[in-house]
């Protein structure tokens, strides 16, 4: 972001806000449960979140599968309720469906094989009342051009960068301020991601637009965002800029996350996994909901739930929730 | 280890088969496949590709550069429209491309694959540790009761806790699925095991927990391991040699040392630079722009030049012959085929780049 972005937002309210958001999903029972003859028991998805994102701002969201990443967009993109909480775009209620696009992993799923691109489009701006000649432009934005070329075809006429790339015309007719897109490129060829990713920088940079971007990939975190936000078992374990979180991370499941990665640098050390077994479902465990698989536990951690708090030596904004965060050895 | 899986009973191996000989040696394959309007697409084109016990090479290339149709031949369970035009397929000096070769279920015992749809692969309504029994039951004609219990042991040894192992799948966590699938692959003693995408839907600590497994398996059973990939850095991560694909061709092998401290072929070198990397704090990506070929349709010379920046002239008429140059390293482009044989010096091709995160 240009300092005079900076300068702009940060004294301002910010275009998103999201606090003390809360989502349970409702207790049913699948063939699952009636095959192991068990009750099913609501799954708490996401425990009171709290988020910001600043117009013009690259915010991604990490965290494993499971840990509440798509439900918190959904929830933002106002296709699911909060049980809990207030999620504001511009100070208002989600329900403006034109401030806030989506853009989901699978473009074959989001795509209909059947229409053609300009179809695809429409289809959005006619539900939103609005005009038909933004689909070229939307076509351009994404840089399908020229947009004439591309507006009679039909998906499987397509590489699936460009097909990805339609989808985020579809999102751009609709004028956001903010997009939402959810794991975007981990369908796609390395080259392809590429091109992706420049076209959300560009589109920031071009147009002020938003993002929150969201991948379990620590290495596309660190490219593209600004910010990140660690999402574990539906709350935020860790969040500050990308350099805070990523290259000093101070949550032990950040940490996990970050020795877990693979590196083609010669000189990196290999992968480890630091966090043992996986994720939990469905139960969350009392005090600190990572403690079941922290390497740095002790007694007190199952006592209270640890808030977010300053990290220590960090500036303000990198804040973590671990009570051990001070002393934890410095990373090798 | 364990009782139930590995190389702790003496190998009976297939007939025409013998112990010798490499364990798994492929040597000018070429698979192509007929299309609905007649015309045929060479899928993969004369590849060599070999992997000895207890050692783990990679396969990378983008999408459709043609590694699963590569397993596919390797395994026979190519699609009906594709055939194996040429080649051999060497294990321990049996050929499996020629006619009349083991079928497919036998082969299994020799060669197993973990893909990585593990919920597809899996039967939905049967449980794991059946699943597992089943395999061995039908593939090693062992008693249902033996079976049972090697399926508990192997469910135990790929860390599938014992209270799961009578969970249908779905009730499976997919880094649980994977390692159900991956009992199911070693069920039968497999000496030669190819993961094609086997952790790609996975996210990254349960990556690096399935990665862990297979390099302990490699390693406890000796098992030659193949690993498909396009994320190279699971390969620099997991293998000791690795061979780059491109439009059915392998563009560049050698081991992952050499490969990815000097690569050499530009395709190469686009791979490696095209992923931004978190901890080495490499924000600055290289930009390979286009797309792989239409191989149905493929224009003369190098399959790559529309996308090198060191293509010229000859580049676009002549295909460049696959070298082997020292260090076992192979090469099929021109600009190093004039050499004397030695290990050529790097030549830098000049992507453009995008630095990302400029703020
Ligand atoms: N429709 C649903 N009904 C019941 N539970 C759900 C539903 N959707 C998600 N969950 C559960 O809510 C939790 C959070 O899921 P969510 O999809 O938000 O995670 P995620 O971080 O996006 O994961 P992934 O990386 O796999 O996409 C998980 O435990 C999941 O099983
Ligand atoms: N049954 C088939 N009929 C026709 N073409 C096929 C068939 N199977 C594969 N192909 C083609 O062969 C080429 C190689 O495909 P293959 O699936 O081997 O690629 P891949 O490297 O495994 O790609 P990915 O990374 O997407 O899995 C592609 O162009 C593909 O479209
Ligand atoms: S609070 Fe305790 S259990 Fe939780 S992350 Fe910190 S050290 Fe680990
Ligand atoms: S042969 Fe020519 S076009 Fe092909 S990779 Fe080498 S330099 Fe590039
Ligand atoms: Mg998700
Ligand atoms: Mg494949």
């Amino acid at each position: 972001m240009s300092e005079q972005l900076r300068a702009n937002t940060s004294a301002s309210a910010p275009l998103l806000r999201v606090r003390g958001v809360s989502v349970t999903y409702a207790a049913q029972r699948s063939i699952a449960d009636l095959l192991a003859r068990r009750s099913a028991s609501g799954i708490v998805a996401l425990d009171s979140v709290d988020l910001d994102v600043n117009a013009g701002e690259i915010v991604a969201v990490v965290g494993e599968s499971g840990s509440g990443k798509t439900t918190l967009a959904r929830v933002i993109a106002g296709l699911i309720a909060a049980d809990e909480g207030v999620v504001e775009v511009e100070g208002e209620g989600p329900n403006d469906w034109r401030s806030v696009g989506m853009v989901f992993q699978d473009p074959y799923e989001t795509l209909d094989p059947k229409r053609t691109l300009g179809e695809f489009i429409a289809e959005g701006l006619e539900a939103q009342g609005l005009p038909m000649d933004r689909v070229d432009t939307a076509l351009e934005a994404a840089e399908l051009l020229p947009a004439a070329a591309f507006r009679d075809r039909v998906p499987e006429e397509l590489s699936g960068g460009q097909r990805q790339r339609v989808v985020i015309a579809g999102a751009l007719a609709l004028n956001p301020k903010l997009v939402i897109a959810d794991e975007p490129v981990s369908m796609l060829d390395v080259s392809m991601r590429a091109q992706i990713l420049a076209l959300i920088e560009q589109l920031r940079r071009d147009q002020g637009i938003a993002w929150i971007f969201i991948t379990h990939d620590l290495s596309l975190a660190w490219a593209i965002s600004d910010r990140v936000v660690v999402l574990y078992l539906g709350a935020v374990v860790e969040e500050g800029t990308a350099e805070q979180v990523l290259r000093n991370p101070a949550h032990p499941y950040t940490r996990a996350l970050l020795a877990a990665l693979p590196s083609t640098d010669p000189g990196a050390a290999g992968t480890h996994s630091l966090a043992a077994g996986e994720i939990p479902q469905g139960d969350t465990p009392s005090g600190c909901r990572f403690r079941n698989r922290c390497a740095h536990a002790i007694e007190a951690c199952a006592l209270t739930r640890p808030p977010l708090e300053v990290a220590p030596g960090g500036g303000a904004e990198h804040r973590v929730a671990c009570i051990r965060a001070a002393e934890l050895p410095p990373l090798s | 280890m364990s009782a139930a899986a590995g190389a702790d009973h003496a190998r009976q191996l297939p007939e025409g088969a013998d112990a010798a000989s490499p364990l798994l040696e492929i040597r000018g394959l070429r698979v192509s496949f007929t299309l609905s309007d007649g015309r045929r697409l060479t899928a993969v084109d004369g590849i060599n590709l070999s992997v000895a016990p207890g050692e783990a090479v990679g396969l990378a290339g983008e999408s459709g550069s043609g590694k699963s149709t590569a397993v596919g031949a390797i395994m026979g369970l190519l699609a009906p429209n594709g055939r194996i035009d040429a080649g051999s397929i060497r294990y321990r000096g049996l050929d499996l491309a020629a006619k009349g070769a083991p079928l497919r279920r036998t082969r299994w015992r020799e060669i197993a694959v973990v893909f990585q749809g593990s919920l597809v692969a899996l039967n939905p309504v049967i449980k794991v540790r059946d699943q597992v029994a089943e395999a061995i039951e039908l593939r090693l004609g062992e008693p249902a009761e033996v079976a049972q219990e090697k399926a508990k042991l192997l469910l135990h040894d790929v860390g599938i806790p014992e209270k799961r192992i009578n969970a249908y799948p779905h009730q499976l966590s997919g880094g649980q699925r994977q390692r159900a699938m991956l009992a199911v692959a070693l069920s039968c003693s497999p000496a030669v095991l190819i993961g094609d995408e086997p952790t790609t839907a996975l996210d990254v600590i349960v990556q690096a927990q399935i990665l862990e497994l297979l390099d302990r398996m490699r390693q406890e059973y000796g098992l030659g391991l193949i690993l498909i990939t396009h994320d190279l850095a699971v390969i620099a991560d997991m293998c000791d040699r690795v061979a780059i694909m491109y439009a059915g061709r392998i563009v560049e092998s050698g081991s992952v040392k050499e490969i990815f401290s000097a690569p050499r072929h530009p395709y190469t070198q686009a791979l490696l630079g095209a992923a931004p990397d978190a901890r080495a704090g490499r924000r600055t990506i290289k930009v390979l722009e286009g797309h792989p070929p239409d191989l149905s349709a493929l224009p003369p010379g190098c399959h790559f030049a529309p996308r090198c920046p060191l293509a010229d002239a000859r580049c676009r008429e002549e295909d460049p012959p696959t070298i082997e140059y020292a260090d076992q390293v192979t090469l099929a482009c021109h600009r190093y085929s004039l050499g004397d044989g030695k290990l050529p010096t790097p030549i830098d091709a000049p992507y453009p780049t995008l630095e990302l995160g400029k703020r």
